[in-house]
This record gives structure tokens, sequence and C-alpha cells, in this order.
């Protein structure tokens, strides 16, 4: 019985409004005149001009970015490595260990792995030197580190719901592990490499929490301008701004979306097409 | 025909109850026609089938009786009330679900008491009926466990039990033995019978098997793409199929067009092109004149032997073509001078060694037809 | 057979399982090493601030008796608590019906309505509080609607000119449920999806009515949704950081905010690091033990 019932359907509706409400909000006000974020004061793009005029909006944006990327490629090997080891190797010695170790910042709450990364770093510099100034690299150790988890997770779950028989096929054909890992393994697993990596790039690209303990002077990322911006009050460029990032992410979400739609109903007609063959 | 059994269109007098009556129902799903204005009456105590492949509408039709789906068009009526608009939850019928649908967080106990817990009744009286229906399917050392710890046979009786704890006028069993193996099967076949008439339910099995309808039911309505085809006793519907679909769906046959040459009393007479020979056969009561139609014979009919038998109509001259042995019997596919395949069963009633019988590759063999176990069909396809 | 085991050459599998085991090693097991040891020594001026004890036992327990007795980290930690339970709560009653209705709509729809649940994550965190200050503000459309409902439901003597929204507690819990809901919905939404339709049909066919059949069936059947759910969104609430320090009253601080304090401004690194091994503590461990649970049930559970 496919039935939505009218207390379901009220109570979606309500809750999508909730979710959407502000969000539309922030747009509209983004094409305000006046300076008053909350009060109508007729169209205008005068904030979106003056976002692209700002050099300490761009230049965070850019090591936002920066950041983003070579965490996320770095975070989605190491996390590759780390989901086919704990998938694949079979019980190996450490193994619940690793597991454990890898679930951990999932599920810790950031603040704690911010302080203790931070006290990691400011006794290194004291006992071997490094980092002597906290800046890009311990930034990008920090984000690597949480973003791999996120990926372990995505691969994990992947690898194990793919038939490890098709492995044990390649092997039987004659394929040494390496073979079978470079034809079979990852190429099986590659769109959870991807989305591993777009994980990591948006929770990179994200965060404020742990950012926070382990950036230094002059390191100020996206998140963290707009987080002081936004604790001196509402301004309308950080609407233009937030404007932006919705229309990238529903742009960008869209056409993932319609592409991956009609990928799926090929595939679906080739599936009903290759059944009625067979009678 | 010969056998005054199957005149009777209602076999151990029965449906005459109307105990539970489908009138012209449909069932459209957008474009698409389920059910096709079927009508039946099952009568009370009945065991009754409805057998069909997926997709021809049994199903729909059992979850109209259950009330997860209401007809477009006609009528159900169940001791003679009118199912229209009820509820699931309101009709006095329960089902066993294919699946079982056991539920998991429930031990077998809670699971049988469940459809008592919303009727008002008093606490014994409920504790006793769940305790009776253990004994029942024999599972009361296992009251206390969780479904997850029973086997395919063990949850296959607690549905059964949960289902009949209501006592309902109506027992719908969806392919009640489809997930067991073989050899519980038959077993469970006969204890659902057993069952069914230790309490006197009407059941209504829906099932793609055509063995376990025959075994379990008094009466099968054979569906196919939404409507009934045929619906008699199992003897009568193997027998004395009406249709060439109901002829092949039901066991194995050897199916050949002809063409009627002449009507000889009781008899007619089929040329056969295919086995290079005229048949004579039973004639059917509404035969009449000339025409195309099809013969068929089932395998197990067709008596097969080395030595040319005397004085029998019906023998065609063929050659082993390939077999297989399956312990009691052979299936024998013999090659006809015409090239036609004739299929062939014989029973292996002496020990294998003992080749009186027994036929083997490139062996030349009769085959001899007694004219009644000849069907014929003017539906030819 | 179980899964692995295919690929046991020695050299470089070694190095696809010791690269990222050295990683977590020093990255994630080292920190949380660091911290614990740091609650047991004592604070002082130098660099680094703390000193560890010269005489037996070698550890102090000052910091963590400070924990107990001091009544702004008891304050703290309540608020937290309590903030995030209020969270956990809303986000069930409005996430279940969402989660539940996702599960009934039509195939399409449903890949719509998804789409829609988790498109917020991939835009800004901040960005999303951002938008809720603006309408929590005294002067906008959506104070001012409230305002407006408010005084038509309530006497005139008790009318306001608006309601103070921002910078109070409700506001932190308000947004919090906004920013968590999907962590709620999606493991809701994951468990209801898989629930075998045809056990609601059971029940109906055995006498249920709907809501009975939601109490008997689909709510007990979904309870480790609500549980993943749950956590999903009570840690992260609990330890919140940013959310309290742009909506919340500063004057009565969550822990996550007096555990920066300790560390930056006190320069207090034991003190902090106590706050932190108390907090993983309530958190963290009651989920390991719960995980364990699990594991076992399914182990057990399995047909």
């Amino acid at each position: 019985m496919k039935r939505l019932s009218t207390f379901l359907l009220t109570m979606m509706a309500l809750g999508y409004v909730y979710l959407y409400a502000p969000i539309i909000s922030l747009i509209v006000f983004s094409f305000n005149k006046s300076r008053l974020v909350t009060v109508w004061g007729g169209f205008s793009t005068v904030w979106y001009a003056r976002l692209f005029e700002n050099t300490q909006i761009l230049d965070a944006a850019w090591l936002s970015l920066r950041l983003a990327l070579i965490s996320a490629t770095v975070a989605t090997i190491l996390g590759t490595m780390a989901g086919i080891a704990l998938v694949r190797f079979g019980p190996f010695r450490g193994r619940t260990m690793l597991s454990g170790l890898i679930s951990t910042p999932l599920v810790m709450p950031e603040v704690l792995t911010g302080v203790s990364t931070l006290m990691l770093f400011l006794l290194m510099a004291k006992w071997i030197g490094w980092p002597a100034r906290r800046g890009f690299s311990t930034l990008l150790i920090a984000h690597i580190t949480f973003s791999m988890t996120y990926v372990t997770t995505v691969i994990t779950s992947r690898l194990s719901a793919i038939d490890i028989s098709i492995e044990e096929a390649a092997l039987d054909l004659g394929s040494t592990p390496w073979q079978v890992l470079r034809d079979i393994t990852l190429p099986v697993i590659s769109p959870a490499i991807l989305s591993g990596w777009l994980l990591a790039f948006t929770i990179s690209l994200d965060d404020v929490v742990i950012t926070s303990f382990t950036n230094g002077p002059g390191y100020n990322t996206l998140p963290m301008l707009v987080w002081a911006k936004v604790r001196l009050g509402v301004t309308p460029d950080i609407n233009a701004l937030g404007s932006l990032i919705v229309a990238v992410v529903a742009i960008g979400v869209t056409v993932s979306s319609v592409v991956l739609t009609r990928n799926e109903r090929r595939r679906e007609r080739d599936i009903q097409a290759a059944l009625l063959g067979d009678h | 025909m010969g056998d005054p059994d199957r005149q009777s269109p209602t076999p151990p007098g029965r449906a005459s109850d109307r105990f539970i009556s489908v009138r012209n129902v449909a069932k459209r799903f957008g474009s698409f026609t389920a059910v096709d204005g079927v009508s039946l009456d099952i009568g009370k105590g009945e065991l009754f089938a409805l057998l069909g492949s997926s997709g021809c509408g049994k199903t729909t039709l059992l979850r109209m009786l259950a009330g997860f789906e209401q007809p477009s068009s006609g009528q159900i009526f169940i001791d003679g009330e009118d199912m229209a608009g009820i509820a699931p939850y309101h009709r006095p019928v329960n089902m066993m679900f294919q699946s079982y649908a056991l539920f998991p967080h429930m031990t077998v106990e809670k699971n049988i008491g469940y459809g008592l817990k919303h009727e008002r009744m008093a606490k014994s009286e409920r504790d006793d009926r769940v305790a009776a229906m253990l004994d029942l399917v024999q599972l009361r050392d296992f009251a206390r466990r969780h479904p997850h710890q029973l086997s395919g046979g063990q949850r296959q009786r607690v549905a059964l039990a949960r289902a009949l704890a209501k006592q309902p006028k109506l027992l719908l069993l969806d392919e009640p033995l489809g997930a067991l193996d073989k050899k519980l099967r038959e077993q469970t076949q006969f204890e659902i019978a057993n069952i069914q008439y230790e309490t006197g339910i009407t059941f209504v099995v829906v099932t793609h098997d055509q063995e376990e309808a025959m075994t379990l039911a008094s009466r099968i309505a054979i569906m196919d793409r939404g409507a009934i085809r045929q619906l008699d006793t199992p003897k009568n519907v193997y027998e004395f199929p009406g249709s060439r679909f109901v002829a092949s769906f039901i066991g194995s046959v050897n199916l050949f067009d002809g063409e009627l040459v002449r009507i000889d009393g009781d008899f007619a007479d089929v040329a056969v092109p295919d086995l290079g020979i005229t048949l004579r056969a039973l004639r059917r009561g509404d035969l009449r004149g000339k025409g195309r139609l099809t013969c068929a014979f089932r395998p197990e009919k067709v008596h097969m032997s080395r030595q040319k038998p005397d004085g029998m109509g019906n023998t065609i001259q063929g050659v082993v073509l390939d077999f297989g042995y399956f312990g009691k019997d052979s299936l024998y596919r013999i090659k006809m001078a015409t090239q036609a395949l004739v299929r062939v069963n014989a029973t292996n009633d002496l020990r294998a060694g003992d080749d009186e019988i027994v036929a083997t590759w490139e062996d030349e063999v009769y085959l001899s037809i007694d004219p009644k176990a000849i069907m014929i069909f003017e539906d030819e396809a | 057979m179980k899964p692995g085991g295919w690929f046991d050459r020695r050299g470089w599998s070694d190095i696809i399982v010791g690269v990222p085991y050295a990683w977590a090693i020093v990255f994630i097991l080292a920190p949380i090493c660091i911290v614990t040891a740091l609650s047991f020594a004592v604070p002082v001026l130098n660099s680094p601030p703390y000193q560890f004890v010269h005489t037996w036992p070698f550890v102090s327990i000052a910091s963590f008796q400070r924990l107990f007795t001091d009544s702004i980290y008891i304050r703290s930690f309540s608020v937290s608590l309590f903030n995030a339970s209020i969270a956990t709560v809303l986000c069930l009653l409005i996430g279940y019906p969402m989660a539940l209705g996702l599960t009934r709509v039509s195939k399409a729809a449903n890949r719509v309505l998804l789409m829609l649940i988790v498109l917020p994550f991939w835009t800004s965190f901040l960005l999303r509080v951002y938008a809720w200050i603006g309408l929590m503000g005294n002067n906008s459309w959506f104070n001012r609607l409230l305002t407006v409902l408010y005084n038509i439901l309530v006497p005139q003597a008790w009318h306001l000119a608006n309601i103070q929204i921002m910078y109070t507690n409700f506001a932190v819990i308000f947004v919090v449920v906004y920013s968590y809901l999907p962590f709620m919905i999606l493991p809701l939404y994951a468990n209801l999806e898989k629930l075998d339709r045809t056990l609601d049909e059971a029940a109906m066919d055995l006498g249920s009515r709907p809501y009975q059949v939601f109490l008997d069936v689909t709510l007990p059947l979904s309870m480790p949704g609500i549980i993943a759910g749950g956590l999903l969104v009570f840690i992260p609430s609990a330890g919140e950081l940013v959310i309290p320090s742009l909506v919340g009253n500063m004057s009565d601080p969550m822990i996550g905010a007096i555990i920066s304090q300790e560390f930056g401004l006190n320069h207090d690194w034991p003190m902090a690091a106590a706050i932190s091994v108390a907090l993983l503590f309530v958190l963290v461990v009651p989920l390991m033990a719960y995980t364990r649970y699990q594991s076992r049930a399914e182990a057990g559970g399995a047909p």
C-alpha cells in the first residue's frame, strides 16, 4: 500500500519550508539595495560587485580552494588505501585498532579534534622543532586527517558491497594481486573514490572549528573570515557570497543528477531489452 | 465426454454454498488490466487453489480478497457480506504471506498472539488460543524464540499459526511452500491439508507450482492473463484439460497439429501429418464437421515396445533419439520418420540391467496410444 | 567464504596498510593520548604551560576536581547536554515524519525530495547559520511575523514590540535543529526504506489500524535508525562551538566555548584537556557501548 497520509504530507511540506525558507530569504536579500539585511530597499546587484572588489574575501576563497583541493586528494589516496586494507586484506594484526582510529574523528565533537590536534602541533614544535609556525602545512595535515576518515567510510561501505568473487576470478585467470588491484578493484570502486573525494573537498571547504584551532596568523580560510565577519554582525555582501555558493552547488548537483538519471534510465532500458531478448 | 465426473460443474457439491463469491471482478492499474472479469464461487471449508504463472493476476485477486487492493469493478462477498470498502483490518480474512512476514522483533508467541491483541479478549483466553495454535503446528518448545532462530519450515508454521489464530472465515495462502526445499514441501503439503481439515476453515492457496496446487486443493482455478481458463478438480484439469493452453500448462504433453478426417460414432479420426498417420481419438461432445485442430497426448499415456504390438490402433514406429533416466521412470525422445519428436515416459518397473523393456539409443520402437488418452482441441494456435 | 584475504603479497601490501596506519597513529591516536596525559598535569606559567608532578603518583587530579566542583563547568556541561537533548528530540519529531513520507512517495518525487535534503550539506554550514541570523533579528520579516502571531494569541497586556530570539538558548537549539536535521533524516530514511512493507500488511491483515501498525511494527523496527540519527545529532550538537558563538547567550556558554577559552585565553592546558576527556567519556563511551551491542545483536540476529 503506497499511500501518503495527509499528516505525513503536511509534515513534509512544513519540513521543506523550514529547510529552505532561510536559504531563499538569504538569496532574496542578497539583491537588496539597502545596507540593512532585513529591510527591503529595492533591487540591486551592488553587493555582488562589492564582493569581487573585496581582496580579503578573494584571498580567503583562494586559500580555501587550494587547501580543499590538496587535502581532498591526499585524503582520498590515504582513505582508499585504508579502505582496501580494512575490507580486502583479511584479519591482519592491528586491523581492529585501525578501524577504531579511523572512525574516531567521525564520532568526536570537532572541538575535541581541534584542541587535541593543536596540542600535538605545539608539542611537536617544542620537541622536534616542527611545525615552527602554524600555517598552510598544519591546516593541510588537520584537513587531511578528518577528510580521510570520511573517505575511508565511503570506500569500505562500497567495497564490502562488491562481490569478492570478481577479484578471485581475476586471480584465477592468472592476474597477480597488483594487477587485480589495478584492473579490477580500483575501476570497480572508482565511483566511490570520486564521491569520497567530493565529500572530502566539501568538508574541507566548509570546516570552521578544526581550522580555527590549527591555522596560524595570516591563514584565514573563507569560513574563518565569514565567521569573523558574522560575529561582528550581518552584512549584505555575505548574503551575496552565500547566494553564489548556493547557486554553484545547486547547478553542480542538478547537472550531476541529470547525468546520473539519464545513465540510469539507459541502463534500465538496456536491462529491459536484454531480458526481453531471453524470450 | 466419457468421464461422468467431469460433466458435473460443481465437484464435491461444495461451490453451491457460495461461501465466498467473486462476481465479475476486474482490477486495472493504469492501462494494465491485472484481473479481467473473474467470477468464481468457493464453498465453506474448501481448499481452493489459484494456479498460474507470474503476472497472471492470481496474486492481485488474492490481495483483493484480503482487502489490500480494491476491485476496479465487480463485487466480492464473503459469507454473504459485500466486502466493498471494508479495510483489511476489518475483514474476517487472514493471510499467510509468501515471505511469511513474521515480525522480527517479536517472539513466536507474540507473533501468533498479535492478531488477538487488538481484539477485546481476556488475557487467559488469548494465552489459551496461542497455546492451542502452538500445539497445532507443533512449536510448543519454540514459543520464546525469535523468527531468526527458526528454520524455514518452522517459520512457515509460525506464519500459518499466526494467520489461523484469529479463526478467520477465510485463510489466504500466498505460495505457502515456495520457500521450502523439496523434501520439506512434501511433508508440509500434507500438514497444511490436515490442518485445513481439522479447523474446517476455507483455504485459498495461490501458487505457480502445479504440483502444489494438485496435491493441496480440492479444486483448481487456472489463471492466465487476468482470466480463469479452467476451474475443476485436479484430476479433471489434468486428464480433461479444456484447452490447448491448459493441457500444456499442466504437466507435460505432446502436441501435434492435425485435421479432422471423419467422425465415427464416439470416435474421431484426425490426420496428423507430423506423425504420418491418422490418429483415432475419443470424440469431444461438441466436435462437429471438419477442420484444423490440435491433438495432444501425455508422455506417460504412450505405450512403448520393441515388438510391434498386436491389434492395437494408433501405432507409430520411431527410433530412440535420446533418453533421460530419472530412477523411477525414464523420459525418451523418439524420432519419427517425419523427423517429428514424441516424448514418452516409461516406468522403470523392472530392475535395471534387465533389458526386457528398456530401450537404448538407436533402438527401433513402436509407440501405441489408447484413443481414450488422446485429447483434441479446436483452439489450434 | 569470508571476504578478504586475496591480497596477501608482502612488501607493497604493507605500504597500503602502513601509510594510513602511520598517519592515523600520529595524527589521531597521539593527540588523544596527549590530551589524556595532559589532563593529569598541572598548569604552570611556562611554555608549554603545563608540568607533570614529580612525586608519586606522578599524576594530578586537580583539574578533574575543579571540573566537578566549579559551578561554571557543571553549568556549561548541563547546558550543553540539555540543548543537545532538546535538539535531538526536536530533530526526531520533525525528521521522522519526513523520513517516513520519503518512503511513501513515487520514485521520481523521492529522487528530487531526497536531493533537497542532501543539498544543504553541500552548501556552507556557516551560511545556513548566517541565514537564520538574518531571520531571527528583531527587525526581520520573520520576527515580525512571529510577533504579530503572538500578539494575536495573547491578551493585550502581554503584547510585545518584538520577540527576542537572538542571543538566547532557544536560538541555539533552533539553529542546531536546522543544521543537523539532515543527519537525522538520512539514517532514518535509510532504515525505514529497508523495512519490509509486507510486515505492515501482515499487521493490518491481523486487525491493526494504521496507527497501531505504526506503533507495533514500524516504530520498534526503526529503532536502529532512530538511535543512529540521534547520535549523529546529539554528539556534534553537545560539542557545538560555532552556533552558540553566533546566536547564543555568551553569559551562559556551552562546553565547546569553555574548552576553547581554557585553552586559548587562560592557557590552562590541563583544564582544557580534563574537560575534553570528560566530554569524550560522556559522548563517545555510550556510543561505543551501543556499537558493540549493535554488532553483537547483528551477529545474533542474522537469519
